[in-house]
């Protein structure tokens, strides 16, 4: 009876580490097809931005390039102020990162701590601006910003970074449920100690709001980095421009220079790559964090 | 709780801040520092090159919306005839400040502008038929410095520049789509080359006698889209010739033969598939990448493009858009329609350029200055074409003066693009194989009423009766 027993705990151990097996299985071929999905385009990119342009497309495909040009990067380079681009994008984006943690964070704030008439209606509506699809505002955003003046304000700059300091729904979405998961208590114990309301959002709430923060920091940055409609829009002055703009002067009607497109692009991502690099554990504990509490 | 007082111990509240603020600050000195208004490239250094007895006039910048095409130049090259027409600013008052946009974006910008009257250059090509509208009318400039119209090709002219009674633009380049063969795979297969009256039938068994799908190899590409010359080869139009109808003509026997010879030519499997196609391509002509790698026998390229074929290494030779026996060659042939927004403050100034960029001065230095890959509307600047002794040239020459050009039909109506669109989604199921033979009448009825409904709509917005 022993035996029995011994045998069917050893058959059901078996199994579980059987179950175990296929589980993990599972994952790592979903991991390599992630991996795989990811990884392809971005091996294009680097090699394509290496060869000469007649063994891009070749059948079957050249995956080493022979020989290896790195001058695609300098030539790059000579043909678009690339470096100038990308510092233009750089103000750009840190000038809507600050817009953006300001607004959001009061508005976010005021969401899940305040208490006035209409606040839920007022949250649904921000939240329903999540469906209007950008193209939509593009035009009237224009013929707004032209009226009052401010098209060519700061290089094209101004309404570019504008709306930023006004919100931005995702966003308050994001950083009300966060706020909604620190306890009131702690509000509650600043109050009796004679805080005000903004003194419990700057000295009590914010502080504990760096994840959601760190999160509006990197998907902004990342947004205004590979934003191309608006900055073509607003932006006149070529020494204005941004990267994505500037890589697109590389596409041509009639000619469209791959290798020098793609080494562009590479020197391009480094920065997202390198801010994904510093940043990722605060991304996702920003994100898991956020709808604990809803 | 425990995550948060990780994320406080690696970066305090006050360092994170300043981190944020003092990196915006620095940033944002760096770059109005770095991306002040520069002086326009082409401003002149020298003192103007004109009688010291002329009073100068006062100067007006005017703003000229460009991109760098094979068409039209490089930024480099168009940098040096901006500046030489700057040269001329005491006598005509205007200086040029060139925007150099991304070709990709120039559509969408322009739209934009010209939709909301604000914000809009002062001189750009009006090449969308929307944009036409809000284009303005040269006919009183014309009559006033009294520029000869007739100087430029009567067909580019009559079908690109005019917009009803008006002149909205004066002509610059001229291009076409020609078919580029590569003449290695024609020899490989023993295949005779093709001559001037090549057929569409011709051009489909040629194709799928070099195609070798094995190594990805094709014989042609389709037309880039719906309504390019192939289609008026075989004699089919979407409407009357007074644009008024469009049942008898989108679904008349003409156009169900071509609708049926794209789906011959898809089944064939001659043609690369529509993901590689729409990758490849370019703005309306065929992919060039594909036919420089050798894994084209085929490809829709135009005068523009010698150059990248050349530089590839590949043999090729040209012939018209495959014919239809008993129908006339159809090319599509363009130029570009250089004009003034109405919206513009600056019409006067912004003539003086539009001027003198179409005039023979202008032309003869964008000729010169591009080593024979621009070619004027002005066929008396022609025998004096830097290119003129590569035989490719007198194809092309050929080519725009004895065929048929798409544009005579589709530019007479300015609401054209937009009443064939419909079209373009049986267009695309034909070539991702959705359609067949079979079906091709019917899909094509169906389209008549949705089309003749634009057509009524947007006649009716013209004023048009």
């Amino acid at each position: 009876m022993a035996a029995i027993t011994s045998t069917r705990a050893g058959f059901r151990g078996s199994q579980k580490w059987q179950t175990r097996l296929n589980v993990l299985a599972t994952l790592a071929a979903l991991t390599l097809l992630a991996v795989l999905v990811v990884g392809i385009p971005m091996g294009w990119m680097v090699t394509t931005a290496l060869k000469e342009r007649t063994p891009i497309f070749a059948w079957p495909p050249v995956v080493w390039p022979n020989p290896v040009r790195f001058e695609h990067f300098t030539e790059t380079l000579t043909a678009i102020p690339l470096l100038q681009f990308s510092l233009n994008t750089l103000v750009l984006c840190a000038l809507s990162i600050v817009g953006r943690m300001a607004s959001c964070s009061i508005v976010a704030f005021s969401f899940a701590r305040l208490r006035f008439p209409g606040r839920n209606i007022l949250f649904a509506v921000l939240l329903s601006t999540l469906m209007i699809p950008s193209q939509m505002i593009l035009i009237p955003q224009f013929a707004l910003f032209k009226t009052v003046g401010l098209v060519d304000v700061f290089n094209g700059y101004l309404p570019l970074v504008l709306p930023s300091f006004f919100g931005n729904a995702f966003f308050v979405f994001l950083m009300r449920q966060y706020i909604m998961t620190i306890p009131r208590e702690l509000d509650e114990a600043a109050r009796i100690d004679g805080a005000s309301t903004l003194q419990v959002f700057w000295r009590i709430i914010m502080p504990l709001c760096k994840p959601p923060l760190v999160v509006i920091t990197v998907l902004t940055f990342l947004w205004t980095w590979n934003e191309f409609m608006h900055p073509l829009i607003y932006i006149t002055q070529f020494d204005s421009y941004t990267i994505q703009l500037g890589l697109n002067m590389l596409k041509g009607r009639f000619n469209i220079q791959w290798n020098l497109i793609m080494a562009g692009s590479l020197m391009a991502v480094v920065p997202c790559v390198v801010l994904y690099f510093f940043t990722q554990r605060y991304i996702v504990g920003g994100i898991a964090s956020v709808g604990i509490k809803g | 709780m425990s995550q948060t007082r990780t994320i406080q111990r690696a970066m305090s509240r006050r360092s994170m801040l300043k981190l944020v603020g003092g990196s915006g600050l620095a940033l944002a000195a760096t770059a109005c520092a770095a991306a002040a208004p520069a002086p326009p490239t082409a401003a002149p250094t020298a003192a103007p090159a004109v009688p010291t007895a002329v009073p100068a006039k006062p100067i007006t910048t005017i703003d000229w919306w460009t991109v760098t095409s094979a068409d039209i130049g490089s930024q480099a090259q168009q940098e040096a005839l901006i500046a030489e027409f700057n040269k001329l600013s005491a006598k005509t008052g205007a200086m040029v400040k060139p925007t150099f946009l991304p070709d990709d974006g120039f559509s969408e910008k322009m739209t934009t502008v010209l939709g909301t009257g604000t914000g809009v250059p002062d001189v750009s090509t009006i090449v969308v038929d929307s944009w036409f509208p809000a284009a303005s009318d040269l006919r009183d400039l014309i009559a006033r410095d009294k520029v000869d119209i007739n100087q430029y090709a009567k067909t580019f002219f009559d079908t690109r520049c005019r917009f009803g009674e008006k002149i909205i633009g004066l002509p610059i380049t001229v291009g076409a789509t020609m078919y580029f063969y590569n003449k290695a795979m024609f020899d490989a297969k023993g295949l005779k080359h093709p001559e001037w009256g090549y057929t569409m039938q011709q051009w489909l068994a040629d194709a799928v006698k070099m195609t070798d799908r094995s190594k990805k190899i094709f014989g042609a590409a389709m037309p880039t889209r719906l309504w390019r010359g192939e289609f008026f080869a075989f004699g089919a139009k979407p409407m009357s010739d007074d644009g008024k109808t469009v049942e008898g003509y989108m679904n008349g026997p003409k156009t169900i033969k071509a609708f049926e010879f794209m789906v011959d030519l898809v089944e064939s499997g001659a043609v690369p598939t529509k993901a590689e196609f729409d990758v490849l391509r370019t703005e309306g002509t065929g992919p060039i990448d594909l036919f420089n790698t050798g894994r084209l026998g085929f490809a829709g390229l135009n005068n523009g493009q010698f150059d990248q074929v050349d530089k590839a290494g590949v043999k090729f030779g040209l012939i018209h858009n495959p014919a239809v026996e008993g129908e006339d060659i159809f090319t599509n042939a363009w130029t570009l329609q250089l004009g003034i927004p109405a919206a513009s403050k600056n019409r006067d100034a912004a003539w003086e350029y539009v001027k003198w960029l179409t005039s023979e001065p202008g032309q003869r230095f964008l000729m010169n200055n591009r080593n024979g890959a621009y070619t004027p509307p002005m066929p008396a600047l022609w025998p004096d074409h830097p290119g003129k002794k590569d035989p490719r040239l007198d194809f092309f020459f050929k080519i725009i003066g004895t065929t048929r050009h798409v544009w005579e039909f589709a530019g007479k109506f300015p609401y054209f693009a937009k009443a064939t669109r419909p079209g373009q989604d049986l267009y695309d199921g034909i070539y991702a194989g959705k359609i067949k033979r079979a079906d091709v009448k019917s899909e094509l009825d169906k389209l008549v009423a949705p089309m003749q409904k634009i057509v009524d709509e947007e006649r009716a917005k013209l004023g048009l009766k």
